[in-house]
């Protein structure tokens, strides 16, 4: 029920630009691997389309949110300088990605570590400090350049986290080859799902499953006072 | 057979049957272990539990056998608040706490019509009803023994009894126009913003119109600050002021029962064609889980809004002995508006149902604060409005007076966007445009809400379920801001004064991440 439930949020605002967006981003995708383009020379179109047809989806709620908390004639520019950020981050990670795939796809016991280095990282409290921190929401100023540069840093922040938290999903991604387009939409529909989760306390666990309610708060205080009630 | 929940104030001062037989049922509930799914403590982790906090409060001790962490997780933490989720999950909750209290009773040889009584302290007709009842103070209950509706961590204003501000019982609320909140929570809808999980990472965390004011408001008043103790560390706060320990007041239950009421008395105003939402994501949500509570027996209910829209049938099978709507609309809020602008009466009516029944409107932003207030105390902070959006909005105002067949003008809505702090027991009232060295208290025309921070602590924390983004709060200055442009002010900015508005919270710190103007419509 929630992916339903999710698109009805998803298509309000600017939801439906994002997601044509990203429908885009996938033609482009289905055309270039038919074309045999995902070879390591043709990278950053690949990079790029990959970009286009994840990304959006991810941004449903902070493009929302710019969108709905920005002076209307400045939207587009908040929005802009939003996705300056976000994009310059994930191009960055690319450049790094691209000199590890280079020197993983060589030889099928670094790509095992590989693989092997990404299931852990995917069940690490690391990555799930990175989830949470994409829950959180920024003070936005509202005036001039301010603004501009208040969103500008909202959006390397979410780039960094998204990197650090779906950007060796991605990399499994590249790592597919013949199968690559599957892999992406598997790794598309987890990385979604997974984004709208409530956060969570970080801790060692399998990715995806439901929070449990005794997560307790950050609290750390001492131990009990007076007790009327049955032990 | 109808059981009738009755105002406990409506029974008659000191013991009366109905509490003196739930002051024993709540003793037999608090006598069992908190593994059981019918303890009193059991029960009240359903709304919330948090180990550190319960041992030291004396709820648990260290080695105190806690049920598995599977039923935990099913049962325990579930409370619904800054969601549309709100109102029918505290139902369901009141319902199953209910039954499971008259079974008590009931094995007792207490009567089986037993139901729990609601306290109305926005009752105009009834002279004590803002003070707590005077059997949740007594020492002890006719036979001599402990009372156990009697909670020493309910510390109020310090003073006893506890008596509630008028200001902290207000109905405001019941003027709202729809159930869900709208665009951006502007407005914020009488039940709350529209979430689809259980806690609602995928919108803002703002607080609904009846959530804030009674709701949230009376929690802080009755939980307070410990007489001399710091606002600002949940060892000295009450148990009311805090969600995870609030349901173990037995007050709680009676203040749940009236928010209960006002739901219902809400939607008996025909005339404002109030009306719960049809949409399945409430009917059937939230997404992430069922909301489940223990029964009497060793069985467990599940359900979701759809099941306890009607009341009065199985399993719930419940009625108020008051039912009507509280506030009998005098003066409808759009024809208020005109009136006062200067327009025909009867003009902004037509228009306020057009405006609510057609298509939502997108509010937008007209104004903010350069960045965080950090408030303690009585504080003030600014707010820049965009000048091309006030010019026109002020020109629609003029017009609107001018001509009463116009558009109702914009509304205009204060949000405070990211409230982070450990005060949950402060309540702040919020000014708008009172002179620098006025004392606000002359000004009650320029209050544009009273606010709780009852939760801030969970939504503060950077791994909570809303990873410390805070709570929101949104008040609806409409009316102040007409009558700054009536008083010929340019509406270049908006000044804003959080006063105190209890003794607790003249002590509380916590920062606003930014101070928004909105306009819907216009």
């Amino acid at each position: 029920m929630w992916p339903r439930a999710l698109l009805m949020v998803a298509l309000r605002g600017p939801g439906k630009s994002l997601l044509l967006a990203s429908a885009a981003g996938w033609i482009v995708m289905a055309w270039l691997v038919t074309d045999h383009r995902f070879q390591h020379s043709h990278f950053t179109e690949l990079w790029l389309a990959m970009i286009l047809a994840m990304a959006p989806p991810l941004l449903l709620r902070e493009i929302g949110r710019l969108w709905r908390t920005s002076l209307r004639r400045l939207r587009h520019l908040t929005i802009g300088s939003f996705l300056s950020g976000y994009v310059g981050v994930w191009l960055l990670a690319g450049v790094v990605l691209s000199s590890i795939l280079a020197w993983v796809s060589v030889d099928s016991s670094r790509i095992a570590v590989a693989v092997a280095v990404i299931a852990i990282w995917q069940c690490s409290p690391a990555r799930q400090r990175c989830l949470n921190a994409c829950h959180r929401t920024p003070t936005l100023r509202l005036f001039g350049t301010t603004a501009q540069w208040d969103s500008l840093r909202y959006g390397v922040a979410t780039g960094c986290y998204c990197a650090a938290s779906c950007g060796p999903l991605m990399f499994l991604v590249l790592l597919a080859r013949d199968y690559h387009l599957v892999v992406m939409g598997l790794v598309a529909v987890v990385t979604t799902l997974e984004r709208y989760l409530p956060a969570r306390r970080p801790g060692w666990r399998l990715p995806m499953l439901r929070g449990r309610s005794i997560e307790w708060p950050d609290y750390s205080y001492g131990d009990a006072g007076s007790v009327r009630y049955a032990p | 057979m109808t059981r009738v929940r009755k105002d406990v104030w409506g029974l008659g001062p000191g013991w009366n049957d109905t509490l003196l037989w739930y002051a024993k049922a709540v003793r037999t509930l608090q006598s069992r272990p908190v593994t059981d799914h019918t303890s009193w403590r059991f029960l009240a982790a359903i709304h919330g539990m948090h180990p550190t906090v319960w041992r030291q409060f004396g709820i648990i001790r260290a080695n105190t056998p806690l049920p598995t962490p599977a039923l935990q997780s099913r049962f325990w933490n579930q409370c619904q608040h800054q969601s549309w989720y709100f109102l029918p999950w505290h139902r369901g909750y009141l319902a199953a706490f209910e039954e499971i209290v008259r079974e008590a009773i009931t094995t007792a040889s207490g009567p089986e019509d037993w139901a729990l009584p609601y306290w109305n302290y926005s009752d105009p007709s009834q002279p004590n009803a803002r003070i707590i009842p005077d059997a949740f103070d007594l020492p002890t209950l006719p036979d001599g023994s402990d009372n156990p509706l009697r909670v020493e961590r309910r510390f109020g204003d310090g003073t006893t009894p506890i008596e509630l501000d008028p200001s902290f019982v207000s109905l405001d609320a019941l003027e709202d126009d729809l159930f869900p909140g709208g665009d951006g929570d502007i407005p914020p809808g009488f039940g709350g913003p529209e979430t689809v999980f259980h806690h609602g990472p995928e919108s803002d965390t703002t607080n609904g119109g009846l959530e804030s004011l009674p709701h949230n408001v009376i929690h802080s008043a009755i939980g307070g600050v410990a007489p001399g103790g710091n606002p600002n560390d949940w060892r000295d706060l009450g148990l009311m002021s805090m969600p995870i320990t609030a349901a173990l007041d037995p007050i709680f239950w009676l203040h749940h029962a009236n928010i209960d009421r006002l739901w219902n008395a809400w939607l008996r105003d025909t005339q404002e064609e109030h009306v719960n939402p049809d949409e399945t994501t409430w009917l059937d949500g939230p997404a992430d889980r069922q909301f489940v509570m223990p029964r009497s027996g060793q069985g467990e209910w599940t359900f979701t809004a759809r099941d306890v829209l009607d009341r009065i049938a199985p399993p719930l099978d419940y009625r108020y002995d008051d039912e009507a709507v509280p506030v009998p609309v005098v003066e409808r809020r759009g024809d208020r508006r005109m009136r006062r602008l200067g327009a025909g009466v009867g003009a902004g009516r037509t228009r306020e149902r057009e405006d609510v029944v057609g298509s939502r409107k997108t509010p937008e932003p007209i104004g903010a604060s350069d960045g965080p207030v950090r408030v303690t105390g009585s504080t003030s902070a600014s707010i820049q409005l965009d000048t091309s959006s006030t010019r026109i909005m002020r020109g629609n105002l003029e017009r609107a007076a001018a001509a009463a067949s116009r558009p109702e003008p914009a509304r205009v809505f204060l949000k405070l966007e990211g409230i982070r702090g450990t005060s949950d027991a402060a309540i702040y009232n919020v000014y708008i445009g009172v002179p620098l060295n006025a004392d606000p208290a002359d000004h009650r025309d320029r209050l544009a809400g009273t606010i709780s921070l009852f939760g801030v602590s969970a939504a503060s924390d950077p791994n909570g379920p809303t990873a410390g983004s805070g709570i929101n709060q949104v008040l609806e200055i409409t009316e102040i801001v007409d009558a700054l442009h009536l008083s010929g002010d340019d509406l270049n900015h908006l000044d804003v004064r959080f006063v105190p508005a209890t003794a607790a919270a003249a002590g509380a710190d916590f920062s606003i991440g930014r101070l928004s103007v909105f306009k819907l419509g216009g």
